[in-house]
């Protein structure tokens, strides 16, 4: 059976480096990645991923963008998608939910907590 | 024989090790800058930042992100007591100053990093602020904190740093 698939989306280099990390010693999922939301729509297209791990403050679209993009097209449209943000306010966090968004994490990730969440829709 | 090693840490060691390579892959201060900035708000819940040189006399700001950089012009206009300690090479944690937060027991936290080159202190990085989510510091941040203060130099002001050096406007955070 092949690997769960986890498209993990940010601008930085250092995020990418340790969600994949994290991703990759501690599960048996594989990871694509992505450094902002247009690249991030057309990867989810390409690569047809398990589950969208993604970032919502990045250049040419954001993270909010780029869900909605996803819940509109056929391909996209049931692909989990977490929300990362360093955002924890109520109301940024309902912006999140009302792009389509399946979960929420604030930053610093809490990779325990990242670990779980992920399995929670993968399965070990 | 294989030795386990607990999730907890494989977590840990993953922040450390981006972070590690991040700075040992940047090209140049500018690109330094940014490692600094990506590991601070992304790894350490912090996104008012403001870096200090500290080899002209006032030490003044060199680099700031998420801050009105008028307000911080140079590093003594945080009147620490504890800034000789900085200078002299420690790491220093203080209850930042302004308004509490809603809702949390916590004084908000302010951290001050000694970054280091041949021994020398030749900047300061201040976190100004931490997230509200980001009550306490452990020590694999104090690790990390570490990693700054003894890495982020090279690519900031080491050999043909100069060279490639084009000053970054002030960011704000979006």
């Amino acid at each position: 059976m092949a690997a769960k698939k986890i498209l993990l989306v940010d601008d930085s280099k250092t995020a990418l480096m340790m969600g994949r990390s994290i991703v990759e010693k501690r599960t048996g999922y594989e990871c694509v990645t992505a450094m902002d939301g247009l690249e991030a729509v057309a990867k989810a297209n390409d690569e047809h991923p398990d589950l969208v791990l993604m970032d919502v403050v990045m250049p040419r679209m954001n993270g909010f963008e780029a869900c909605k993009k996803m819940r509109q097209q056929e391909a996209t449209r049931e692909i989990p998608i977490v929300l990362l943000t360093t955002r924890g306010e109520e109301s940024y966090m309902e912006a999140g939910f009302q792009s389509g968004c399946n979960d929420y994490l604030t930053k610093p990730v809490n990779g325990d907590e990242l670990v779980k969440l992920l399995q929670s829709y993968l399965g070990e | 024989m294989k030795v386990a090693t607990s999730p907890a840490r494989v977590l840990k060691d993953a922040r450390l090790e981006a972070a590690q390579h991040r700075l040992r892959e940047s090209v140049g201060p500018t690109d330094t800058l940014e490692a600094i900035r990506e590991i601070v708000t992304g790894l350490l819940g912090c996104e008012e930042i403001a870096l200090f040189t500290v080899d002209q006399g006032n030490s003044p700001l060199f680099w700031s992100f998420g801050i009105d950089p008028a307000q911080h012009k140079t590093l003594d206009t945080f009147e620490e007591p504890a800034l000789q300690r900085v200078l002299d090479g420690e790491f220093h944690l203080a209850k930042a100053v302004g308004e509490p937060r809603a809702g949390l027991s916590n004084p908000p936290l302010r951290v001050f990093v000694p970054i280091r080159m041949s021994s020398r202190t030749v900047a300061v990085l201040v976190m100004l602020r931490l997230l509200p989510q980001k009550i306490a510091f452990d020590e694999s941040d104090i690790r990390l904190v570490e990693l700054l203060s003894n890495q982020a130099g090279r690519g900031l002001f080491g050999e043909g740093a100069e060279a490639d050096f084009r000053p970054p406007a002030a960011r704000r955070n979006g």
